[in-house]
């Protein structure tokens, strides 16, 4: 791969992990809204 | 009309509603009574009402005027949990310090009349860091009633007092009733408060609401109210800077630690670099103002975090100094500390580097100057930014690098042309004017948003 | 409803992206995705000023939800510019960072909004936050021509020049898309951690 390619794949990768890092965060706000409405609700 | 009027006011923190839909109102010689649990909001609405921060909703007058404005602020005296007296400084010089921010007429005088009263005349000189607890406390009273205030916001006052305290507080505060004042406390006591007490308030929601009347009144503008205003201004900004320069000359904690750090620095450099080599002149402008950053980074921490003990800032923010000239007063100090630590560094770095730092002498400390000051206005407001926060020492160079890039970069150019012994030309005019225009824009843009940073 | 228009957006997106990509495969022109990236992030830097400033007039939180998320967005664009920077001029020169005006300038404005989102975490009280963060992003913002500028003067030649050509608009109509996309993703994920917050409060 030349280095022109390379830019673009790492270009990408940076994006797709920051994508990921969104997600994970959601999953993480997920849980803690489940377990507040649990604590509430108890 | 109210003296103080609190009128639908909402707090927020995020989306929690800490005040909600307040409305009281103290009438002049009155003596309000803030009651509540923990928590209720009691010094949240009694700091809003003394102007240090600002209701999400709703409004609060003092005599018809806003807290934040001078007139109210000189009208009002406020006693927090922090007594806002500097531990460097003497009870005298302290009250003298105040005095001149109230911009009483013989401000000394009336600091050694209100030691008396409060019994601490003989020991006007000593250093508030030596006074005991009830000492400390009667000074925090004596500088809340200096400037003889038509309003008293206090907040739980009679918490650790000893009896002596207690005694006087109490004396001051039937005095000043008895005057026509107009005092609202928050209190845990209430056997004290309700001696005092004409009225109490429970903080809880809906409180009956009393009509008041807005001042309608706009001032007019004319020269002699702007010349006095920029008069006022700068002996504003003097008296700040002053104070600053007092307390740091007398401990000099941040200058020795700024002047060893500085040698430290072109120590270890000299591991790097030959520092008789030819070539180390060429970056000779890039070394020196490293040198400059990092030593000058240990004065500003200190800038902001020299007003927490004690609350002090809470007594610069209740004083009537607008947020600028206390910035402005500040920044001036720091860039007198720096400047200093850089003047004995400068010469220092010219012998152990060989570098002819002398030849091109006025256009080379125009430019230290700009870039000092460039780098004093951004690590003031960096310091008042980071003064309350975690990682303080932390965040306030990595706040401040990276804004101060352009003029670090213009001082490092034209340091490095001005030690070859060479003038400023036109090529590198353009620097020179980089550094006057970043000075111009982030010292205006600051003295702007210090008012937002300080009360939010 | 916003659903369905955040889906449809990121479909435009990946059409004129992947229409782009195929077919610009070989050769493929410098700063293809470089430019388009730096520009989405410089888009960003403006709407984060802008949101500050709204928020600091309004002082209405969703301002400020909307101002860190642009700004978090760039930042990631802005980082997959100057490795995607590093790696064309590596290719150009040999050298993997040739000091290029344009990169060093990238790299120092992602030092400026990455101080801004450790100034965030520093800070606990979130109306506090939300106004230190809205007075740095106004900071930051008025350096960048002043950065931009003084490194130019510095290291004159840029590589690679900052212009537009038509693969370099695509591309950028794509990533302004997407990064919209993602700024309104990362915004109610704000939001939704303030409503926590609160609630978590409220329960105490």
């Amino acid at each position: 791969m030349t280095a022109l390619t390379w830019g673009l794949v790492l270009a990408w990768a940076i994006l797709v992990a920051y994508v990921l890092s969104l997600a994970n965060r959601d999953r993480h706000l997920r849980r803690e809204i489940a377990r507040l409405k649990s604590m509430i609700g108890e | 009309m109210g003296a103080v009027a609190v009128d639908g006011v909402w707090k927020f923190y995020g989306d929690y509603p800490a005040l909600r839909d307040v409305r009281l109102e103290a009438a002049p010689g009155s003596c309000l009574a803030l009651i509540g649990r923990n928590g209720a909001g009691k010094t949240t609405l009694l700091r809003i009402i003394a102007g240090f921060s600002r209701p999400g909703r709703g409004e609060i007058r003092i005599f018809g005027n806003q807290p934040r404005e001078t007139e109210t602020r000189r009208q009002t005296g406020f006693i927090g949990h922090g007594i806002s007296v500097y531990d460097e400084l003497s009870a005298l010089e302290n009250l003298t310090l105040y005095g001149k921010l109230y911009d009483l007429p013989d401000p000394r005088r009336t600091a050694r009349e209100w030691l008396e009263r409060t019994g601490l005349g003989r020991v006007a000189n000593g250093l508030v860091r030596e006074f005991s607890r009830g000492m400390r406390q009667r000074l925090a009273v004596a500088r809340a009633f200096l400037h003889d205030p038509k309003v008293l916001l206090l907040d739980e006052p009679f918490t650790a007092l000893d009896d002596k305290a207690i005694a006087v507080l109490q004396g001051l505060l039937r005095d000043a009733l008895a005057s026509g004042r107009t005092i609202v406390m928050s209190t845990h006591q209430l056997r004290e408060a309700l001696e005092l007490a004409s009225h109490v308030a429970l903080l809880t929601r809906g409180l009956p609401r009393r009509p008041h009347t807005r001042n309608g009144e706009r001032p007019g503008i004319c020269l002699r109210a702007l010349r006095r205003g920029l008069m006022d201004f700068f002996r504003q900004v003097w008296v700040v800077a002053a104070k600053d320069l007092r307390a740091e000359l007398r401990t000099k904690e941040a200058i020795n630690s700024s002047l060893a750090f500085a040698l430290v620095i072109l120590l270890m450099f000299s591991y790097a670099f030959d520092p008789l080599a030819d070539t180390t002149r060429e970056m000779s402008g890039g070394l020196l103002w490293i040198v400059f950053a990092f030593a000058g980074t240990l004065v500003l921490n200190r800038s902001f975090a020299r007003e927490l003990p004690n609350d002090c800032l809470d007594g610069l923010i209740a004083a009537p100094v607008s947020g600028a000239a206390l910035f402005l007063g500040k920044a001036v100090a720091n860039f007198l500390l720096v400047f200093a630590v850089q003047l004995v560094s400068l010469p220092v770095f010219g012998v152990f580097y060989n570098v002819p730092w002398t030849r091109q002498l006025p256009e080379l400390l125009l430019v230290i100057v700009l870039g000092t000051w460039g780098l004093t206005v951004v690590g003031t407001v960096s310091s008042a930014l980071t003064v309350n926060i975690r990682l303080r020492e932390l965040m306030l160079p990595m706040l401040t690098y990276p804004i101060m890039f352009p003029s670090l970069l213009g001082g490092m150019q034209l340091t490095a042309f001005l030690v070859g012994g060479n003038p400023i030309d036109a090529d590198h005019f353009g620097w020179l004017k980089m550094m006057i225009g970043f000075d111009v824009i982030y010292t205006g843009v600051s003295l702007v948003l210090v008012e937002t940073i300080l009360v939010g | 409803m916003r659903g369905t228009v955040l889906n449809l957006l990121g479909g435009i997106a990946i059409v004129l992206l992947a229409v782009n990509h195929g077919a610009f495969t070989s050769p493929r022109e410098e700063g293809f995705f470089y430019i388009p990236l730096a520009g989405t992030a410089a888009i960003s830097a403006m709407a984060s000023l802008a949101a500050s400033l709204v928020f600091l007039r309004t002082r209405n939180l969703r301002f400020d939800a909307a101002a860190v998320a642009v700004t978090e967005v760039g930042l990631a664009f802005l980082a997959a510019a100057i490795v995607d920077g590093c790696c064309l001029t590596g290719y150009a020169g040999g050298k993997w960072w040739s000091w290029d005006s344009g990169l060093t300038s990238a790299l120092v404005c992602w030092l400026l909004y990455a101080a801004y989102l450790m100034l965030r975490q520093s800070v606990e009280e979130l109306t506090q936050r939300a106004t230190f963060a809205a007075v740095w992003s106004i900071f930051a913002f008025l350096d960048i021509p002043l950065v931009v500028v003084a490194i130019a003067w510095w290291k004159p030649g840029v590589h690679i020049p900052f212009d537009f050509t038509v693969a370099r608009l695509i591309n950028l109509l794509a990533l302004v898309l997407i990064g919209a996309i993602l700024a309104v993703v990362r915004m109610r994920q704000e939001e939704a951690r303030r409503d926590l917050d609160s609630l978590r409060r409220s329960s105490q």
